[in-house]
């Protein structure tokens, strides 16, 4: 009898992975593929190809011009600031004798919450008059904002809510990160001359740090352009666009608006520009970054 | 089932199994009625009602097995279910329709016409309470697609404290904008942190709204046969101005919808203008704190001006008509459900606006009912004054609705004056036309 | 340099680990600090370089204290076990460090300020040279550009040991430094450094748990039990006059042979066996008697004057031949060193006889301390020879 090959039996344990990959991942992926060349309607029965006329009403597109420039504003606010929040919460957990298990839980909380519950939340801290927030501004003697329903400041108020959601996870990534360094490299450090902070940052933790670095970077980039629940639970997009994100307008165009092909050609270029920032991240940081 | 030995778990497991396979087409057998599915939306508000109409529809109908599926949350999750259930060829037999999804219903096919059905009832149809208006409600360019079930309107909510304390009649608001306005401008200077009243201009009411101020000049969304929008005119003005005026003389703050119901309901607001159908809403989340009133809709065209309506419409899906004896129980459940009997369960337990009036004259059904219920009272009598939902052909139809509320926070955020902004509406939304 | 440890205790919460260390090392001494694992002999460098803070003590470097310094302030250097070479730096880069840390400012350390800067171009540049004599003396300078990944084991000792002489530290701190090097390597490195501490002449304190490094590299040695120092002296010393049976166990390969005995007057028994000593007041108390193997010779089992003992087993080393014994006096059996060609022809079970040279004798009291004794020489060691 033939024994079967290493690369026969590989592949047969592989299948069932392979199976709901292609079943759960390519399969639908391939399936909006296809959807994005016709113009179908949720629900219709008659469905045309229509080649790629929805790609190319995009750039004419004001609701996609407003979402793609609002969605890059606000990952490029969430993701330096939420990746630098956490690594800073981290270095203050790690360096602190006491509370750390507290510390940790408590900006951890946000990331377990449901994003929606917490939008009740925001949207009842921040509301114009009579949210705490407004409250203690007012008895600062600022004047209370309308942070939430202002146009110019709705997108940077998702920003900051948005960071504080993403900060904990970074932090937990990056106190794994920390927890991985070898003491005795500080040590050493220390005794060859690098005992301040500072140097002990620059020296050890910061360069030993790289791959947690680029993981967290990456998935937070990747976080940050996902951001759909708070602006489906609070501003809808709105005022006047000012929150409509990416992923907001997909779902709305699809599923409020039924237009299946434009939604799915959305959803090709929202994941062709993923992908091509995960991979142009991964290659810019990669190269800085050493693996032990 | 015994567990103890792997041999006699698997036999009784195939006993099981076999019992089941042909158990199953046994009760089938046994239960030759036909099966009407029915499925509806708002469990929450509606599912009392159902249970009562399901109980009094089976006795009555016995030769019918009537199931209910689970009812959907609103009416978009509720349309894009059918949506999706037409693609699959498993949408219930009777289903009921957000007013604002018609459109959708008949572009897709989903439903049957009605007509034919009420023309076999002959004259009697009509007598029976569903007149011609609230017929019209159901229709779609002509098409009877749909008959319907519980219906909104807009109503003045009010904080009688606040109105007093402005030197107002809480039982006697102005019937028209000036008054009102002024009312609200005055509240809106009583205290720091105070808003005068609150219009939705965004979300489910938004657009909705923005019809009912056009209907009550007496405009119009639509001209019959045209391609483009009817409120380019004086009555768009009129109604996109009404929104700069209720920031500058209402004391209208420019907040989030869901920001100034909070704020009404915390008693910081003279006004909060809405669909009726957030009555017990407001009723549960204010209780006591302050002495809420409903009051008429303002309306500054007595003769030609109108009212525009909210809610669902019952509906016989495609599904129905392969079978005869299905289609006629659907039919069935439609006239019942719709009817006086249905509308009296409808209004008992859920507070809407009665579709049907002849309930309202019936001792034993609704006669009466609102007497002692002022603030459910307001929008019964308003009812006269009912114009359809407008919705928007075209595959787009739903966007416009969007595009309106888009240019109305405009209006209130005064980023544009009011006749830009209804003039970039016009444009834009006349280009989201089918031509 | 000199460096003096005075009376230094350190416990970590409730667990003591050090009592009073005292210790004394003059200008370019190398001493090795040695016991087995958990005397506290690597806290103790760790103190003495900065890393651990002295509950009670100083520590003196040229005779002024040093315990409120940090590590840098003191100019010492330390090899670690681990090494803890900077995994994401070249070796240059590693052996570099140190310099850049001491003799750069802040400002000047940024990427690229040598581009402005012709001084700190200046000494960058000594910085370069300085690194490669230090490579140079531990032939690393085809690695300089690789990374402490893909060095071998050895490779990356020698780093270790360059970054750490570079700047010609004050006090050469090493804590196990061959632990992880396999056992040629190890002899071959042993040698390697100590020659190198003579040739630089830097003072040296050296932990390890391996008697032997001890005893090959170094000039003085201390023993260290349960955070104390047992015995101080040079390797001879260690050797030929353990304090106590603990520091006679440590010390020596195969290990010292313990044997219950007796003192009478001027004898001494052994099962019953008496030979003459002189040793001052010694009551007829039970005492323990170490032989080193060396000093165990073989005699004829018809010796009536010879411990009675049993072959069981022998090992045949090629050079020389190790006897595994049972006697009544050893419960823990013993083991005697003698000539590869005698250890050939012995048999497992074969009875044979004991004598002592007395050379190799400690008696040790109770307490297991030293009893100084001497053991005159009553002829039995040419019988051995007999036999």
């Amino acid at each position: 009898m033939k024994r079967p090959s290493t690369a026969g039996v590989g592949l047969l344990f592989a299948a069932p992975a392979m199976f709901g990959l292609f079943l759960f991942v390519i399969g639908p992926t391939l399936a909006v593929a296809v959807m994005s060349l016709t113009d179908w309607q949720l629900g219709a029965s008659e469905i045309g190809f229509v080649g790629l006329d929805n790609y190319r009403a995009l750039p004419g597109d004001r609701v996609f011009r407003t979402a793609l420039a609002n969605t890059l504003v606000y990952a490029g606010l969430v993701t330096p600031i939420s990746v630098a929040l956490g690594l800073g919460l981290a270095l203050l957990i790690e360096a602190s004798p006491l509370g750390r298990g507290f510390f940790r839980a408590a900006f951890f909380l946000p990331v377990v919450t449901t994003t929606v519950a917490m939008a009740v939340v925001w949207e009842f801290v921040l509301h114009p008059s009579l949210g705490p927030a407004n409250l203690m501004l007012r008895a600062l003697g600022f004047a209370p904002a309308n942070f939430l329903g202002d146009a110019g400041s709705v997108l940077a108020t998702l920003a900051a809510i948005g960071v504080w959601e993403n900060a904990g996870f970074n932090m937990v990534l990056f106190l794994a990160g920390l927890k991985a360094i070898p003491r005795e490299l500080y040590q050493a450090a220390a005794v060859d001359g690098a005992d301040r902070a500072w140097e002990r940052f620059w020296t050890i933790t910061f360069p030993l740090l790289g791959p947690t670095m680029l993981f967290v970077a990456v998935i937070a980039l990747l976080r940050s352009f996902k951001v759909f629940e708070i602006v489906a639970a609070i501003t809808q997009g709105g005022p006047r666009r000012a929150s409509e994100v990416l992923l907001f307008t997909i779902y709305q165009e699809g599923f409020s608006f039924f237009r299946i092909g434009h939604a799915a050609a959305l959803t090709m270029v929202f994941l062709c520009g993923l992908l091509v920032l995960a991979l142009f991240q991964i290659r810019l940081l990669g190269r800085r970054v050493h693996y032990a | 089932m015994t567990l103890d030995r792997p041999t006699a778990t698997r036999r009784s497991v195939l006993a099981g199994a076999l019992a089941l396979g042909l158990a199953l087409p046994a009760t089938a057998l046994a239960d030759s009625r036909p099966e009407l599915v029915v499925q509806y939306t708002f469990a929450v508000a509606f599912d009392p009602a159902f249970e009562r109409l399901k109980e009094t529809f089976q006795r009555e109908n016995p030769d019918v097995r009537l199931t209910f599926r689970a009812p959907h949350k609103d009416y978009d999750t509720g349309i894009q279910a059918l949506l999706r259930e037409a693609v699959t060829g498993d949408m219930p037999h009777v289903t009921y329709v957000g007013l604002n999804h018609m459109r959708v219903v008949k572009e897709r096919g989903l439903a049957v016409e009605l007509a034919p059905l009420m023309k076999a009832e002959g004259s009697t149809f009509e007598a029976q309470g569903w007149t011609p208006p609230l017929q019209a409600l159901g229709q779609v360019d002509g098409q009877q697609l749909g008959l319907p079930f519980a219906m909104s309107m807009g109503v003045v909510y009010s904080n009688a404290d606040l109105v007093r304390r402005a030197g107002g009649d809480p039982a006697a608001l102005p019937r028209d904008w000036d008054g009102l306005l002024a009312l609200a401008g005055r509240i809106g200077k009583l205290e720091s942190g105070m808003a005068g009243m609150y219009m939705p201009w965004t979300g489910a009411s938004g657009a909705w709204l923005f019809q009912g101020l056009v209907y009550g000049v007496g405009g119009q969304i639509m001209r019959p046969g045209e391609k483009k929008v009817a409120f380019d005119g004086k009555e768009g003005k009129y109604a996109a101005g009404l929104y700069r005026r209720m920031v500058d003389d209402g004391a209208m703050p420019d907040i989030p919808d869901q920001a100034a119901r909070q704020q009404f309901m915390a008693g910081r607001m003279g006004f909060f203008l809405d669909s009726i159908s957030r009555l017990s809403n407001f009723e549960r989340a204010i209780g006591d704190r302050f002495e809420l009133r409903t009051g008429y809709y303002p309306l500054d065209n007595r003769e030609a001006g109108g009212l525009v309506t909210g809610g669902n419409a019952a509906v016989i899906t495609r599904s129905a008509a392969k079978d005869p004896k299905v289609l006629a129980a659907a039919w069935r459940w439609l006239k019942f459900t719709t009817g006086p009997r249905g509308t009296n369960e409808v209004i008992r337990h859920v507070g809407y606006v009665p579709v049907n009036v002849l309930a309202l004259e019936d001792p034993k059904l609704l006669k009466g009912y609102f007497d002692d219920r002022p603030r459910h009272r307001t929008a019964v009598e308003q009812i006269g004054l009912v114009r359809e939902w407008f919705q928007f052909p075209g595959p787009n139809g739903v966007k416009i609705n969007d595009t309106i509320s888009e240019y109305l926070q405009a209006i209130v955020d005064k980023s544009q004056t009011p006749d830009a902004a209804l003039a970039a509406m016009v444009r834009e939304v006349n280009q989201l036309l089918p031509r | 340099m000199t460096l003096g440890i005075d009376g230094i205790a350190k416990s970590f919460g409730a667990t003591p680990v050090l009592h009073d260390v005292t210790l004394q090392l003059g200008d370019g001494e190398f001493l090795a600090v040695v016991g087995p694992s958990g005397c506290g002999k690597s806290t103790l460098l760790r103190i003495v370089a900065g890393l651990e803070p002295a509950d009670r003590g100083t520590v003196r470097i040229d005779g002024v204290p040093v315990d409120h310094l940090p590590p840098k302030a003191r100019d010492v250097a330390m090899v670690f076990q681990s090494y803890a070479l900077y995994p994401h730096m070249s070796v240059a880069q590693n052996i570099a460090l140190p310099l850049a840390m001491r003799d750069l400012g802040r400002v000047q350390r940024l990427p690229g300020w040598s581009w402005i800067s012709p001084r700190t171009r200046a000494r960058r540049h000594a910085i370069v040279g300085q690194v490669r004599e230090a490579a140079a003396m531990l032939e690393l300078e085809p690695l300089l550009d690789r990374r402490p990944g893909q060095l071998s084991g050895g490779q990356r000792q020698r780093v270790a040991l360059a970054r750490a002489l570079v700047r010609r530290p004050r006090l050469f701190l090493l804590d196990e430094p061959l632990s992880n090097l396999d056992a040629a390597l190890r002899a071959q490195t042993r040698n390697e450094i100590a020659l190198l501490q003579r040739r630089l002449g830097v003072t040296t304190v050296y932990v390890t748990h391996d008697q032997v490094e001890a005893m090959t590299m170094a000039s003085r040695i201390a023993v260290m039990f349960a955070g104390r120092v047992e015995q101080v002296g040079t390797p001879a010393d260690i050797y030929e006059r353990p304090a106590s049976v603990a520091v006679a166990e440590f010390i020596g390969t195969p290990r010292i042979n313990l044997l219950t005995a007796r003192v009478e007057g001027d004898r001494l028994f052994v099962a019953g066996r008496p030979r003459p000593i002189a040793a001052a007041g010694i009551a007829a108390a039970d005492l323990l008697l170490g032989v080193r193997p060396e000093a165990l010779l073989l005699a004829d089992p018809a010796d009536t004057r010879a411990l009675p003992a049993r072959v069981s087993h022998v090992e045949y080393l090629g050079s020389e031949g190790l006897v595994h014994l049972h006697t009544d006096a050893a419960p823990a059996g013993a083991v005697a060193r003698v000539e590869a060609a005698r250890a050939a022809v012995l048999r497992p079970d074969q009875a044979i006889g004991l004598h002592f040279a007395p050379t190799g004798m400690h008696l040790f009291g109770a307490g297991g301390r030293r009893i100084a004794a001497r053991f005159p020489a009553t002829g039995d060691g040419v019988l051995a020879a007999v036999s």
